[in-house]
């Protein structure tokens, strides 16, 4: 149960975000999880309503990008697409796929209200 | 009115922050640091203990022992020869090492009196593959009371190891447990991993990996 502390990981993420930006009141978090990243999208559903309580966060919905792992396949240099939990071509069985994605981990978007405290949008222009 | 903000920022960007600090703290000492890697009981202490009967009066051993409750294996460890550098990290539940508790750790280490330490991760072959601790290399271990299609459902951490030791070869022969097969499971996952078979009760293989060491440190300095 690692996702536990992916959660957590992700509510400093955005923590440090909304500070940096000046963002307030989040209600969406989305995060885009790579099929061969180790991490169990329900696993990482349930972890995060456990560990957003009592944090800035604790009203805040998690969305959930899955990314499938492709890449090309060095032995029969098809390009493919693995099945879950597996490096294994479905081509050709081999294991030496070069993956292009499956790996990611990342917070892709969050949903928040700028709050733009004497900054009016014509001055970020000039 | 709240705005869909796009960020592209990756998860563990703390984790692997830390471990970078740890990894530049490793190379700027030259020690070379290894992740230790299995089920639980696969004999990851059994085989430090064997390391450090064997090398500990040429090469200077550092160990980590991550631990879910005790420090058992810390104990173990200080007992074949550890001494004063075995340092117990007791994780309280959690079922990984992170590099944040590898960076409070070496407030206390004198890495200048090191030059290899090595990092025994809770056992589980899930969790940790996530984890970099800024180590050179992870190491997985697998014993043979253990099913060879390990690495096929656990592919990541042996997508993401460098050498494989397969462990407990006496009792090879026990169970269907087939050394080909293993071998064959884990390079269809990871074409470059090196295996070496040992026996942490016999003996048996030991040397392969005690040679193993003294290449990498002898190609890490
Ligand atoms: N027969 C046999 N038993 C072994 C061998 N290596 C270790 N063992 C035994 O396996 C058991 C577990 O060994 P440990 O070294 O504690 O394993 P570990 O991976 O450190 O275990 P955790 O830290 O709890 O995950 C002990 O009873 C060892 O004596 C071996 O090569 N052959
Ligand atoms: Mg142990
Ligand atoms: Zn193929």
């Amino acid at each position: 149960m690692h996702e536990l502390s992916i959660a957590e990981s992700i509510i400093t993420a955005v923590v440090q975000e909304m500070e940096e930006q000046s963002l307030s009141s989040v209600s969406v978090i989305g995060v885009r999880i790579g099929a061969v990243s180790g991490v169990l999208p329900d696993a990482l559903l349930f972890s995060y309503e456990v560990a957003i309580g009592g944090t800035a966060l604790s009203d805040t919905k998690l969305e959930i990008e899955k990314v499938p792992a492709e890449g090309k396949c060095r032995h029969c240099e098809a390009h493919v697409r693995l099945g879950d939990c597996s490096f294994l071509c479905p081509k050709c069985g081999s294991g030496a796929v070069d993956l292009r994605s499956g790996h990611e981990l990342e917070v892709a978007y969050i949903e928040a209200e700028r709050s733009c405290e004497g900054e009016s949008d014509d001055e970020v222009e000039s | 009115m709240n705005e869909r903000i796009p960020l592209k920022k990756k998860i563990l960007s703390e984790n692997d922050r830390l471990a970078k600090e740890a990894r530049d703290e490793f190379s700027h000492h030259s020690v070379v640091a290894l992740n230790l890697v299995s089920s639980p009981g696969a004999g990851k202490t059994s085989l430090l203990e064997r390391t450090l009967q064997a090398l500990g009066n040429d090469i200077r051993i550092g160990l980590i022992a991550g631990d879910v409750q005790t420090e058992n294996d810390a104990t173990r460890l200080i007992k074949a020869g550890g001494g004063e550098m075995v340092w117990p990290v007791v994780t309280g539940g959690a079922c990984h090492l992170d590099a944040r508790m590898i960076m409070r750790v070496l407030k206390d280490v004198d890495l200048d009196r090191l030059d290899l330490l090595f990092i025994e991760n809770v056992g589980n072959l899930v969790c940790p593959s996530s984890f970099d601790l800024g180590e050179l290399m992870k190491v997985v271990l697998i014993s043979t009371t253990e099913g060879d299609d390990k690495p096929l459902k656990y592919p990541a951490m042996f997508r993401r190891s460098g050498l494989m030791v397969v462990n407990k070869t006496d009792l090879l022969g026990t169970s269907d447990f087939s050394m080909q097969r293993v071998v064959g499971n884990a390079r269809s996952i990871n074409p470059d991993l090196e295996v070496i078979e040992t026996s942490c009760r016999t003996g048996v293989g030991l040397d392969k990996w005690e040679d193993w060491l003294r290449g990498l440190l002898a190609s890490g300095q």
